[in-house]
């Protein structure tokens, strides 16, 4: 659907070879126990498909990589989240009148409420936003009418991408001038995307809980975390961590540029 | 207010200039904040208790700025992978701790296993939040960690906030 060929798996050997099992889970950070294992009922793989476990956590880390934190994808992203915030702002501070849309409608009613409901949340669809994009793009406020023209006309931010894995002087530059000389415009004409991306993790980035972890039953019947078996994983278990910033003024994303001695004169 | 990145630095820095684990690191920011630390962190409780966000952002820029290193290690029992950290740093203060007081606190706290650290700011954080409206936190604990609390852990936990006086009033 997206055009990208990542992402190709053997899905029935990996079934054939997909069984339940039961495994000693360890507790506490170190190379020993902190204490007495449990023994949890989960899945495992049996090792004779571990390359194809390996080829299957490494596509879907290509497809997050490649397709979901693509960079023009969270770039639209940002826009719309920047947007929503905006239309949530002007609700809290009492102008949602001046949003071109009737009083009753699901996306000001939930940004209104308190606590909002299940039913406030389940009005809220891809056409309500669509509508508020569309509305707000020719007669909204200011702030959300220049957000919902950039998403609707698909104006894209300008992005600078900062190497976190293999950084280099250029990228100390960029990101020590955007941090310090454009401090006070981030989050206004400039939005920070920082996103973990990590083969294996869990979202709180501390330690990753048992049912989220994939298991391999080696031929002696012991049963271990594929990391501990693949040189490939267990090289991704570390955050790869993924860092743009889009700029919505193309001079300050010029002078992002500048900084490193390079200069994009392009006007937006 | 503390500069996060100061923090983590500064804390694997007195810890000997090593630290294992990323949940280890979160529960000594945690409870070092509620010793005066300053460090500005929101915690919100998360699968290993209390947690912030800003700290991970923070470990990420110290490792961009080449302040802290963090290798990959295995559990042995079964190849779960955890964080070693390490730094060269050797901070003059810990947020608002001055370095006299900070250093023997994160020795202490670094020498805790990673499950008595997890158990201890659990605890603190049960009997203290008042969003969490624990009526007892000691069922409470024992519903967020089961088969953490055995073999003394629990204890532990509480013994290490007696030290620190951060202990429940009816610990």
């Amino acid at each position: 659907m997206t055009g990208s060929g990542a992402g190709a798996i053997d899905f029935d050997w990996l079934v054939d070879n997909l069984r339940v099992v039961r495994a000693k889970i360890g507790i506490g950070e170190g190379e020993t126990d902190e204490g007495e294992p449990t023994t949890i009922q989960t899945f495992a793989f049996e090792e004779k498909a571990l390359q194809a476990v390996e080829a299957f956590i490494l596509a879907r880390y290509h497809l997050y990589s490649q397709v979901y934190f693509h960079r023009v994808t969270r770039g639209i992203e940002m826009t719309l989240s920047a947007f929503l915030r905006s239309i949530a702002v002007l609700v809290a501070n009492g102008r949602a009148q001046e949003l071109p849309v009737h009083e009753r409608n699901p996306l000001v009613a939930y940004f209104a409420a308190v606590e909002p409901t299940l039913a406030l949340y389940l009005a809220l669809d891809d056409a309500v936003v669509w509508n508020m994009i569309e509305a707000c793009a020719d007669n909204g406020p200011e702030d959300v009418r220049v957000l919902g023209r950039d998403i609707r006309d698909r104006k894209l931010r300008k992005a600078i991408e900062i190497d976190m894995v293999n950084t280099t002087d250029l990228d100390r530059l960029r990101k020590g001038f955007i941090d310090n000389d454009l401090k006070s415009s981030i989050g206004q004409t400039i939005f920070r995307d920082a996103v973990s991306l990590s083969i294996y993790k869990d979202a709180q980035r501390e330690d990753i809980p048992a049912h989220k972890r994939v298991f391999v039953k080696r031929a002696d019947g012991n049963v271990v975390d594929i990391a501990a078996l693949s040189k490939a994983v267990a090289a991704l278990t570390e955050d790869q961590n993924v860092l743009r910033y889009y700029f919505a003024d193309w001079r300050q994303y010029d002078s992002a540029l500048k900084c490193a001695g390079e200069t994009n004169g392009e006007a937006r | 207010m503390a500069k996060l990145d100061d923090v983590v630095v500064g804390i694997v820095a007195l810890a000997g200039g090593e630290l294992i684990g990323r949940i280890r690191l979160q529960k000594i920011v945690y409870l070092l904040e509620q010793k005066g630390l300053n460090s500005g962190a929101r915690f919100a409780y998360h699968h290993y208790g209390p947690y912030a966000e800003p700290i991970s952002d923070a470990v990420t820029d110290a490792k961009f700025w080449g302040r802290l290193k963090e290798t990959m290690a295995f559990r042995q029992v079964d190849g779960a992978p955890f964080s070693k950290f390490s730094t060269e740093e050797a901070p003059t203060r810990l947020g608002a701790i001055d370095i006299d007081q900070a250093r023997p606190l994160v020795q202490k706290l670094a020498g805790e296993t990673s499950t008595v650290l997890e158990l201890a700011a659990t605890i603190h954080w049960l009997a203290t939040q008042e969003q969490e409206q624990v009526p007892d936190w000691r069922a409470e604990l024992e519903r967020r960690k089961p088969g953490k609390t055995g073999s003394g852990r629990r204890e532990r936990a509480l013994a290490l906030l007696k030290e620190l006086e951060l202990a429940p009033t009816d610990a």
